[in-house]
């Protein structure tokens, strides 16, 4: 079993600092930042929390240095009976903003894919005193989130320390009632690149460690391709 | 058999063209770790090169423990005997023993990976993976191709066949650490990413196949070769800090960190390797010869074969560590014609007395006791080399031609047979010749040389190196005359030459020609180190110390390596009676290169003046090994032996050796002075200009700005059975012009027919089919690996088909094994990653090249969902060329996308 043996051997290879010693300077400043082996993604879990349509009661969830995520659906009649599913994220010292858009007072939210890069989103404040907006009742044209289905929302705030980015999803039961579920949330530590949907921090092996490692980094490598790309 | 010691290993590694100029820096900025560790508890020095410096012939040389005329390796081509034309130099060609047939006859265990001319794999005690396993490759057609002979024992190849690392799988993160920015080159017209992949993909291969069979095999000793540090410099150095003032800063700032982020890489790979080695091991980092980084960096590359080797640098790397093996010192005079009588020392094996080199007994703690036969190549038994007559096939002297093509070492592998075949005699026959001239041995070389300058009386290089030859044989004369009708009366107009010229006046006693001549030789070129040495020598000769030292001081300060200003300037101070001078300037002079015997001399003289006897001997000992008639050192160690009550005997030997000496001279110098004058007949040799003319016909620029044609093909492309004949079909309703023959008929796997043109396939062979009139606008069914063969001077829309690869896998397979062909043993795993790795690889280049435009079109989608797929091809390739794209949706019959999910259809 040839295989085998070699990868037995493949932790013994490469040490982080070897690598960080590789990294740091000015050659290899572009892949700084990406995931670096201190980043951690801190993950909430399923959570299936019930948000119905009229309940009135702020559902908050904690993330770190005091920011929290908050989602609430209350009735609407205005245009028709109706749930308004709102979303906010507040408690950070320097700043508390979310992946969407702002029109006058309102905040909307925009619904991302799994997978998509949240810090690449544009971002907006949230206004003071008001949740955002993920669907209103039978819908406005800014709502994003009045279709039955599963989507993420984005976040990013800082406590002081530097932006931290994140994610919340989902299940929306549709407009005009518009009550959902929040499945689970996730946020990353300072300096971590996060996507919609991911819960660990597996950082992208350091490829090119990996070569040097020879024939065991390269099964690695491989076999970690495989994975990404499945 | 010979016992050899099996409690030593040995792990040697060759770094191509690594230079302690460019690591020192990094050792002290701390980036090469590894390196450093192995440098402090081990030996390191210089390792001086030979010439000339080729890479094939070198490494050779490190096998073998001889130089290039004994072990047969000429350079990188040779005439195929048969075949015809011309092949790499190959493990056949080797006419002695390499340290892995010495070590099977002794019976121990070899690893031996990626060696120069270790093609086709010898069938040693242990495994070989030679130079060739850069041509594993994989055919959508046929599957997974390890050239035959790549591996020892057979049976090993597929499972190192895996380890072969494709420039499709490297990620952005493997290539950042090189090029920072890399994501901003565009490559539409810097293509520098392309070689860069394959060179790192190629060393990342070589790693891979090394550490598994150092994990895997038993293993006495272990020879891996790298050539990326080579590679790396010759496509990268002239970005190398500090900038170069013809290097624009936008390049300087791509790729300034490519060639350090190399040689990090290399010290990345070394931890492994000692880590898998183990402590027990003896480890040997060598490398062939070094590589200029610095001001002395060429501009240009020379329009010859090997023209690249101008950028090579006189002293490469030795380290040393292991058992037994000194800590933290360095060494001095090592040569690379050394490295195999050390190893072989480690193994307390015998050195061969015809061996070249010799063991570095001053690496050891305790020098061992050296054994020595006659000679290895008599001793008989078992030792894995092949057995007469087993050759290369052409196929794969092919593969390893285009290689050698690809790194600008050959010429046009694709010319004709009989070009080839000449080209590669003519080029081992000047190899061979300047082996001679360095070996000191100019009557071996003059008439190789006389060959080849009457063969090829256009290339300068062949004349000037004849003339050098006829002086360094003593042919004054000759030499000059020579140099003027090659010359005419104008004068050489470059400084090589100019400075042979002087070297001729001052061989004749001609101070003042000579130094006039040398003098112009400055003008000329004022950065050559050896202009300055040689004006020094001639102050010297002329007792004008000083000027001889600002002289000498100069060409140090061009080339702080200049062993022979060293060796100048230690006579200047020697002549001048400082002896801490002497000694200091001699010392390095020696370091860099050992066989220098009036540097030894000089030391021999400081140390018996300053009253260190037993030094002096050392020196003047060391002085006449390499120049046994050096009359005053004789007469030194006559005196020394009298005065130091010691040697009776060896002051008698000396004193009659000087009297010999002296009693001959004048009898030596006539022979010498009569062989000034005389003439040879000359070659015709055509005028500068005409000479110039005939280099530019017979060695056009290879990569020649071919005139665009104007023609602009269609091209239905991707893998086999994704869909290609359905887009011809669909073409055709659509009303484009095809270019079809009815060659392949409609079967079974494809029931309306192929579509194809017989033609393409040989399309590498015989670019011009597609030159025919009326051609221009047709579309073309090619399969992928056609793709790279299209010719330069057209251009080309290419529609590329893709189909999820599993189910390209399976249709393949139902069709290999209808047609019974060998791909169909390939197992279903290994065919897909094959396949895909192949798929990308493809991609990756229609993305990087100019010449072709593609979009792809998926086969699933198009049947499924015709029209948007329609309205694509409409937009790619113009409504002229689609007039009836109405028809085109209903062509697609639902049904003959049947191998759907993978699963096989019932038929």
């Amino acid at each position: 079993m040839k295989t085998q043996k070699l990868r037995r051997n493949r932790l013994t290879s490469l040490s982080n600092s070897r690598w960080a010693a590789y990294a740091t300077a000015g050659a290899a400043t572009a892949i700084a930042g990406a995931n670096s082996a201190e980043a951690a993604i801190h993950y909430s879990g399923v959570l299936n929390v019930s948000v119905p349509t009229g309940e009135s009661v702020a559902h908050t969830f904690s993330l770190d240095n005091a920011a929290v995520i908050r989602f609430v659906n209350i009735l609407t009649g205005s245009s028709g009976p109706g749930g308004d599913a709102l979303f906010r994220i507040q408690g950070a010292a320097v700043s508390n903003m979310f992946a969407g858009t702002a029109a006058g007072a309102f905040r909307y939210p925009s619904n991302l894919a799994a997978g998509a890069s949240i810090a690449a989103r544009p971002f907006a404040s949230m206004n003071s005193n008001f949740f955002a907006t993920l669907a209103y009742g039978g819908g406005f044209a800014h709502s994003k989130f009045l279709a039955a289905g599963t989507d993420f929302i984005g976040f990013r705030f800082n406590g002081g320390s530097g932006i931290e980015y994140g994610w919340a999803r989902v299940t929306m039961n549709g407009a005009p009632g518009n009550g959902f579920t929040v499945v689970d949330y996730a946020w990353g530590d300072v300096g971590t690149a996060i996507t919609a949907g991911q819960t660990t921090a597996v950082p992208e092996p350091a490829s090119l460690g990996l070569l040097a490692v020879g024939a065991a980094g390269l099964l690695i490598w491989r076999r970690s391709r495989g994975k990404a790309a499945a | 058999m010979v016992e050899a010691n099996r409690k030593r290993k040995v792990l040697l590694i060759g770094w191509d063209a690594a230079d302690w100029e460019v690591i020192t820096p990094l050792l002290e900025e701390g980036l090469m770790p590894t390196l450093d560790g192995l440098i402090n508890r081990g030996v390191m020095g210089n390792l001086a090169t030979l010439q000339p410096i080729l890479s094939p012939m070198l490494w050779n040389s490190v096998a073998t423990g001889k130089f290039a005329d004994k072990h047969g390796i000429h350079g990188f081509i040779e005439p195929d005997p048969k075949n015809g034309g011309a092949r790499p130099y190959t493990s056949t060609s080797r006419r002695c023993k390499a340290l892995w047939n010495i070590l099977t006859q002794s019976g121990l265990r070899s690893n031996v990976v990626g060696w120069w001319a270790s093609h086709p794999a010898e069938p040693i005690n242990g495994t070989v993976v030679t130079n060739a396993f850069g041509g594993v490759k994989f055919d959508p057609e046929r599957g997974w191709l390890i050239p035959p002979g790549t591996i020892h024992p057979a049976d090993k190849a597929a499972f190192l066949a895996r380890f072969k690392v494709f420039p499709s799988e490297l990620a952005e993160a493997h290539i950042l650490p090189f090029i920072p920015n890399a994501a901003k080159i565009d490559q539409q017209t810097d293509r520098r990413l392309t070689p860069f992949a394959k060179v790192l993909s190629d060393a990342a291969s070589i790693h891979a196949v090394a550490t598994a069979l150092m994990e895997t095999e038993p293993w006495d000793f272990t020879a891996v070769y790298y050539d990326a540090v080579d590679h790396f410099s010759h496509a990268f150095m002239a970005y190398h800090p500090p900038r170069l003032e013809w290097i624009s800063e936008e390049d300087f700032e791509m790729y300034k960190d490519v060639v350090k982020g190399a040689y990090r890489f290399h010290d990345m790979m070394l931890e492994r390797l000692l880590q898998l080695a183990g402590p027990e091991t003896t480890i040997i980092l060598c490398s062939d010869h070094g590589f200029e980084s610095g001001s002395q960096r060429p501009r240009g590359t020379p329009r010859e074969p090997a023209g690249p080797a101008i950028w090579h640098r006189q002293y490469g790397i030795f380290v040393m560590a292991g058992p037994g093996i000194k800590r933290d010192e360095r060494i001095y005079g090592a040569s690379l014609i050394d490295i195999g009588p050390t190893v072989l020392t480690v193994f307390d094996l015998p050195i061969g007395q015809d061996m070249d080199g010799r063991p570095l007994l001053e690496v050891f703690e305790t020098p061992p006791q050296v054994k020595t036969i006659e000679s290895w190549e008599k001793k008989t038994g078992e030792c894995g080399m092949h057995e007469e007559g087993k050759e290369m096939g052409p196929d794969q002297a092919q593969e390893l031609m285009q290689q050698f093509a690809a790194l600008g070492y050959i010429e046009d592998p694709d010319a004709d047979k009989g070009k080839q075949e000449e080209s590669a005699d003519i080029e081992a026959k000047y190899n061979i010749s300047r082996t001679y001239l360095w070996k000191n041995q100019p009557d071996r070389a003059l008439p190789l040389l006389e060959e080849i300058a009457r063969r090829r009386p256009w290339e300068d290089r062949f004349l000037y190196q004849l003339a050098a030859c006829y002086f360094q044989n003593g042919y004054l004369q000759q030499a000059e005359r020579l140099l003027s009708a090659t010359y005419d009366d104008s004068g050489p107009g470059n400084a090589t030459a100019t400075l042979l010229l002087a070297k001729i006046k001052l061989a004749r006693g001609d101070f003042g020609g000579g130094l006039q001549a040398l003098l112009a030789a400055e003008a000329m070129n004022p950065w050559i180190p050896g202009v300055y040495t040689q004006i020094g020598e001639v102050y010297a000769r002329l007792l004008q110390w000083e000027k001889a030292k600002s002289a000498y001081e100069k060409a140090v300060s061009l080339d702080e390596d200049n062993a022979l200003a060293l060796q100048g300037l230690s006579s200047v101070y020697r002549r001048q009676g400082l002896n801490q001078e002497t000694v200091d300037t001699a010392l390095r002079a020696v370091s860099l290169l050992h066989r220098l015997p009036l540097a030894h001399f000089n030391l021999g003289v400081a140390m018996a003046r300053s009253g260190e006897s037993e030094r002096a001997i050392l020196a003047f000992e060391t002085a006449l090994r390499f120049q046994p008639n050096m009359v005053n050192a004789h007469r030194y160690l006559a005196t020394l032996h009298r005065n130091n009550g010691g040697d009776a005997e060896k002051a008698k030997f000396h004193r009659q050796e000087t009297e010999k000496i002296t009693r001959s001279r004048p009898r030596a110098k006539k022979a010498k002075t009569d062989r000034f004058e005389k003439l040879f007949d000359l070659p015709e040799i055509p005028k500068r200009e005409e000479r110039l003319k005939i280099l530019l016909r017979e060695r056009p620029d290879p990569k020649p700005d071919e005139k665009k044609s104007g023609k602009n093909f269609t091209l239905v492309s991707g893998l086999p059975r994704s869909g290609t004949s359905l887009m011809m079909q669909m073409l055709e309703a659509g009303g484009a012009k095809l270019l079809i023959d009815g060659e392949r008929v409609a079967d079974m796997d494809n029931p309306k027919g192929y579509y194809e043109w017989e033609l393409i396939k040989q399309i590498g062979k015989k670019p011009e089919v597609l030159d025919t009139e009326g051609l221009d606008g047709r579309a073309i069914k090619c399969i992928s690996m056609l793709l790279q063969q299209m010719p330069l001077k057209h251009n080309y829309k290419v529609i590329f088909m893709t189909r999820p690869i599993e189910e390209v896998a399976v249709s393949q397979r139902t069709m290999i094994s209808r047609l019974a062909t060998k791909g169909a043993e390939l197992d279903n795993e290994q065919l897909q990653r094959g396949l895909t790795m192949h798929r990308n690889e493809i991609r990756h280049w229609l993305k990087s090249v100019p010449h072709m435009e593609f979009i792809e079109i998926d086969y699933p989608t198009l049947i499924q969902n015709p029209g948007p797929e329609v309205s694509r091809l409409v937009e790619f390739l113009g409504a002229d060329r689609l007039p009836n794209s109405a028809k085109m949706a209903k062509v697609i019959d639902p049904s003959l996308h049947r191998k759907k999910g993978g699963k096989p259809m019932p038929q």
